[in-house]
This record gives structure tokens, C-alpha cells and sequence, in this order.
């Protein structure tokens, strides 16, 4: 069976991860992952890349087509959350990748978080490949991420309004 | 000539004793208080800022009846198209279900606000920024509303509730900078003794305990301010 993986980076611009996309689909390939998508929005795609990825573009108004068909996603923590919830919410393997150079660390806050709530995988940019090389991924199984809470959200917003909750 | 100076010192003493009594007020969380009862409605204005702050707050409200929160005043910056199809979309979704099962969702009118900062644009032009966007949230916070059913700003859907104050009863934002000259004009309405909304402020979810700055900002001066995380770690405080 082919698995499949999935690199975003969203609407922002994140070089030091999408640099190192030719190491990264090696590193993949290793652990079986044959297919490979890249959305790397404003950074630019490394020449020669792997026959593995079969579809690289600059951004996309929905990734759900996408994520639907990957067993793992390889994000950057600041992508969107919506991606990064999506993605949890779907029960796929998630690896989040944040920018250590980024002063405003609010992002890797989150990433470490999520990944000790055992959500998902984090590494810093500068440790991805380790991290995939030293990660079997086929045993990552990332603990079932809460469903979206309507009645707690209608809860809240009846309670701020003076309805009896 | 003395008449006028008392006249005047007279005023003064009233607007201090004005302003003090609603900090007071503000501070106690008695102006705070809405009472409502089931079959009520309540009119609300949602301040959306962009990208992730907008889908996060959009689900939320997305999670509420229509039926009862109307009508809505979505905030938006212009330009923000993303954010305004988001808008439409969920609109037009609710009025639909809502012929389905033979409530109505009221109606909903958008109205954008001029960014802090544009796209790309760096510190310089801030202050002026700050104070078109203030003249904006000024005119939305104080001038009684527009005719919210005139079909070229909205869609309506019966109208038949009283007027209200344009901002409504409730305010809610989640996040970007544009909340500041918001809840100034709010202010101002609150200090002059005009209906105002009581301000809800949810931090975004990705924050965890470094606020952001807006957060940290407009924290002491919202009527409800929450973040989404507990030290617990528990997921009982997640609106997403």
C-alpha cells in the first residue's frame, strides 16, 4: 500500500522548512511514504526534486481535498489553524513544524502543547529530519483530538447574553 | 460672566461624577448584566479580524440559533473578501435551513472598518489609521442606525424588531488590533451615558499563555474577557 504526505506551509512564507523538502521526501521515502504533495505558498521549491512528489503548488483556497488523502501532514505551526485542526479532527498523523527564529513564539507554545497532549509530533525546523529519522512513523497514533463543542459554544455565548444556561 | 463659570463648573462636575459613576459600575460588572428570557431575542455585532481568527470566531457563531441572535452587524476589514464570503456563505446557509424547519434567522448587515495596519504597511501611518478606523467605530457606537433593512446593504428577512443601537447588545471579538479603536468608541458611549453593547473578548485558541497584544491591551477594559486554556490542560474552555 502507498502512503502519502502532505508538506503545507499556508498563506505565509517558511524557507527553512520548504528548503529542506528534497531531505524530507528521502526521509519519507524511507518509511514508505511514495507520494508526496507540497504547498509551499511563498518560499520557493527547490529544484530536482524526488519523483515522489506529485503535486507541488503555491497555496490552495481549501486543503481538505488534500488532507483527506494523506496518511501524515507535515505543517508549520503557523500555517492555519484551521489546518492544523482539520488535520487533527481527521485522525491523521501530524507533524508540526515551528520557526525557532521567530521572536513571537506564541506558535511553538501551541506545538509543544498539542504534541504533549499527544495530538500530534513537533519538531523545530532545524530538527525535522532527525525527527523523521528517528521517529518510526508508522507507530505514531495520535490521541483522538475533541470534536468541535456546539452545545459548550451556545453555552457560553447564552450565558454572556443573560438566557437562563 | 460668574452665571456661565458656574454653568460650566456645573457641567464638569456632572460629566467627572458621570464617568465615575460608570467605572464604578464598569468595575463592579453591574453594567455588565443581561436578562433575558427564553424567547427573547438579542442583537449582536462580531468583530472578525482575518484568516484564522475569522474561522475560528465564524464556527462559533455558526454553533448559535439565528433565530435568536438577531440581528448581526459582521465586522470586517475592507478588502477582506475571505472573511466576507465566510459571512455570506454561512448567512445563506442559516436562511435556508431555516425555511426548512419554519424558523427565521432574522437578517444581518456587514460593515467594514479601515485596518490598523494595511498589508505591508509599517508603523508610520498608524496613528492615522488608529484615527479613521476611531471615526468609524464612533459612527457605528453613537449614530442611531441606518435603516439595517434598505435591501442594498442587507438581506431581510421580517423586520420587525424595535431599532437598536448599531453595535447591538453584545460585541464580540476574538483578536485583531482593530478591537482597540472599537472598544474606545464603545467607551466613549459609555462615558456620555448612550446604549452600548457589553464587550466579550475570546482570546484565539492557539494562544495558550502568552496573550497577544491586543489580548493583553483591551483585556482590563471588555466586560468578559476569556482564553481557551485551562493550567489543567482540560478542554472544558475550548469555543473551537
Amino acid at each position: 500500500m502507498t502512503k502519502s504526505a502532505l508538506i503545507t506551509v499556508g498563506s505565509t512564507r517558511f524557507d527553512g522548512l520548504i528548503g529542506q523538502c528534497k531531505d524530507i521526501v528521502e526521509a519519507l521515502a524511507k518509511q514508505g511514504y511514495t507520494r508526496v504533495v507540497v504547498q509551499h505558498g511563498k518560499s520557493p521549491l527547490p529544484e530536482g526534486l524526488d519523483g515522489c512528489v506529485t503535486e507541488a503548488f503555491e497555496y490552495t483556497d481549501s486543503l481538505s481535498k488534500y488532507i483527506e488523502q494523506s496518511d501524515i501532514v507535515i505543517s508549520h505551526a503557523g500555517a492555519c489553524t484551521g489546518t492544523v485542526i482539520e488535520v487533527l479532527r481527521s485522525n491523521k498523523k501530524l507533524v508540526v513544524v515551528h520557526n525557532e527564529k521567530l521572536l513571537d513564539d506564541h506558535q511553538k507554545e501551541l506545538a509543544v502543547r498539542l504534541s504533549r497532549l499527544g495530538y500530534c509530533v513537533h519538531s523545530s525546523v532545524e530538527n525535522l529530519l532527525s525527527t523523521l529519522h528517528a521517529t518510526d512513523l508508522d507507530k505514531v497514533s495520535p490521541a483522538a483530538f475533541p470534536e468541535f463543542a456546539a452545545d459548550r459554544v451556545r453555552r457560553f455565548f447564552d450565558g454572556q447574553a443573560g438566557f437562563p444556561v | 460672566m460668574n452665571k456661565y463659570v458656574s454653568i460650566a463648573a456645573a457641567l464638569l462636575v456632572f460629566l467627572v461624577g458621570k464617568c465615575f459613576i460608570t467605572i464604578m459600575q464598569f468595575k463592579s460588572g453591574a453594567s455588565a448584566r443581561l436578562n433575558k428570557k427564553p424567547g427573547d431575542k438579542v442583537a449582536v455585532s462580531v468583530m472578525l479580524g482575518s484568516g484564522g481568527h475569522s474561522t475560528e470566531l465564524v464556527k462559533m457563531i455558526d454553533a448559535l440559533s439565528f433565530k435568536r441572535y438577531t440581528p448581526r452587524l459582521w465586522l470586517i476589514h475592507t478588502g477582506d473578501t475571505l472573511s466576507t464570503n465566510k459571512v455570506v456563505e454561512l448567512e445563506n446557509f442559516k436562511q435556508t435551513s431555516a425555511t426548512l424547519d419554519w424558523t427565521d434567522s432574522g437578517y444581518y448587515a456587514i460593515n467594514y472598518l479601515h485596518r490598523l495596519r494595511q498589508v505591508g504597511e509599517g508603523y508610520l501611518n498608524l496613528p492615522m489609521n488608529f484615527f479613521i478606523c476611531l471615526i468609524q467605530c464612533l459612527s457605528l457606537a453613537i449614530l442611531p442606525p441606518a435603516d439595517i433593512s434598505s435591501p442594498t446593504s442587507t438581506r431581510s428577512n421580517s423586520v420587525t424588531d424595535a431599532p437598536t443601537p448599531q453595535l447591538g447588545e453584545l460585541l464580540i471579538m476574538n483578536g485583531p488590533s482593530t478591537c482597540i479603536p472599537l472598544i474606545t468608541a464603545v467607551w466613549i458611549a459609555k462615558l456620555i451615558g448612550i446604549p452600548h453593547p457589553k464587550m466579550v473578548y475570546i482570546e484565539s485558541w492557539t494562544r495558550i499563555e502568552n496573550l497577544s497584544l491586543t489580548a493583553k491591551i483591551v483585556k482590563p477594559l471588555v466586560d468578559t474577557f476569556v482564553t481557551q486554556w485551562k493550567e489543567d490542560d482540560s478542554v472544558d474552555a475550548w469555543l473551537i
